[in-house]
């Protein structure tokens, strides 16, 4: 019996694990399933964009994972029973494995607030963020203008305001900021970051909280009310609750923690990684979900397991968070990098140059994830262990 | 010019090689591998271009 790993969803963390470790580990002796709600590769960075009108691939998985080895189950994950390794998909399949990869991410959460739900749009997914752009289309269509209401001014928030004041200039664009505006970034990058905002025609309403979304209007605590034909909701993002609920453990907003090699310290055979786990980096803080964080975690977990089913030490890759490359629009970005205590410096770099990197690095990310079977090792691993031995009994 | 190449935070994407393998390549698992810290000035301009790809900022460039 082969060694059956599972890698549930496939986001820039699962999709990038699943091709490394089918890269690397002998086919002969390991099975590689991959689970995922949607037929699609998500490129979540580019979300905001597809909401702007632009053109956003969206890669066939079967074309990703096309020659690797790699089964791929097209379906939603709607339980994980980590104590007969079972997760189960929707149409009420089991998958049996000896390895977990969990890579469930995250999504758009309302964090209670009424009306979110029903009124707002989140484009933290791909339908979500479509039905945006097509009550945006419609806006642009009738030609009288619009109000567009974006409501969170984390990087997601800063993007989606600008990117959708560039491409949609007949249309007027407000950013809620709960605090100050881009409260995260140094004082230069801020200033940058609002100039940008002026430059753009979009409005900033600062120290707001937003208590309640209607179907035309954003109701603010301070009791003011924002005239809104579409709503972006931006200020919350959680992750899926299938691991609190497998009995897991997890931290308190539901990540999973797990050990410095990503390796659940409740359940020994399960990895988490990406949004859906609590990495706690090398300055001693948990790394923020990212893409950048699935690509550290990522990578960690794909040492650890090819390491521990091979018979090989264990090595340390890093977990940093160093820096944020945020665009504001197509030809406008800032690049702030961020010190051992996940402060920003006082140096940032703003204008086309970052803006250019970024898309680089959005391009990248696409490609490395969508070309798993690129590149090194022209060799894989057999395993040391007997096949189907679960990890925990494995040589480490 | 010299180019430094920082394995533990290397993710493996591999653009680096893409962009100038006469420069980096990629060991046995996947992580960067210099064939030369000081690039000729034939390929500079592409190995500066390959340290801005690097999505995980593993490489560098030293000043001298």
């Amino acid at each position: 019996m082969k060694h059956r790993i599972v890698v549930l969803g496939a986001g820039y963390a699962g999709a990038y694990v699943a091709g490394n470790l089918a890269r690397r580990l002998s086919r002969a002796d390991t099975e590689i399933t991959v689970v995922n709600a949607v037929p699609y590769f998500v490129q979540r960075m580019r979300m905001h964009q597809l909401v702007a009108g632009q053109d956003v691939k969206a890669p066939q998985l079967a074309d990703v994972f096309a020659n690797t080895g790699i089964r791929l189950c097209l379906d939603r994950v709607t339980a994980l029973d980590p104590e007969r390794q079972v997760a189960t998909v929707a149409n009420g399949g089991e998958l049996g494995y000896d390895t977990l990869v969990y890579a469930l991410g995250s999504q758009g959460a309302d964090h209670g607030v009424p009306g979110v739900a029903e009124h707002a749009f989140d484009v933290a997914a791909r339908p979500s963020a479509l039905r945006l752009r097509e009550r945006l289309d419609t806006l642009d269509r009738r030609r009288e203008g619009g109000n567009v209401v974006v409501v969170g001014d984390g990087w997601t928030g800063i993007e989606t305001a600008t990117e959708i004041a560039e491409s949609r200039p007949g249309l007027s664009v407000t950013l809620v900021a709960r605090g100050e505006l881009g409260a995260r970034l140094a004082a230069g990058a801020r200033r940058h970051l609002r100039r940008a905002c002026d430059r753009l025609g979009v409005t900033v309403v600062e120290h707001t909280s937003v208590e309640a979304v209607e179907a035309t209007r954003v109701l603010c605590s301070d009791g003011t009310a924002l005239a809104s034909d579409a709503t972006a909701w931006t200020a919350g993002f959680a992750v899926s609750p299938i691991a609190a609920a497998a009995g897991l453990e997890v931290t308190r907003n539901g990540q999973v923690v797990v050990d410095r090699t990503m390796r659940s310290v409740s359940h020994p055979n399960v990895y988490a990684i990406g949004d859906s786990v609590c990495a706690v980096g090398d300055n001693g803080r948990p790394l923020p979900m990212s893409c950048a964080s699935a690509g550290y975690t990522g990578n960690q977990a794909i040492q650890a397991i090819v390491a521990r089913l091979t018979g090989r030490e264990v090595t340390r890759t890093k977990l940093v968070y160093t820096y944020n490359h945020i665009s504001l629009g197509r030809r406008d970005g800032i690049l702030q990098t961020f010190d051992d205590r996940g402060q920003p410096k006082p140096k940032y770099e703003g204008g086309w140059k970052p803006a250019r990197v970024k898309e680089g690095i959005i391009k990248t990310a696409l490609w490395s994830t969508s070309h798993p079977t690129f590149g090194l090792p022209r060799r894989r691993r057999h395993l040391a262990t007997v096949p189907g031995l679960s990890a925990e009994n494995a040589v480490v | 010019m010299r180019i430094k190449a920082d394995t533990g935070l290397c993710v493996g994407s591999g653009q680096c090689v893409l962009t100038v393998p006469a420069v980096f390549d990629q060991g046995d698992d996947g992580i960067v591998v210099l064939l030369t810290d000081r690039p000729d000035d034939e390929t500079a301009a592409r190995a500066r271009h390959a340290v801005t790809l690097c999505p995980s900022r593993a490489l560098s460039i030293l000043r001298e």
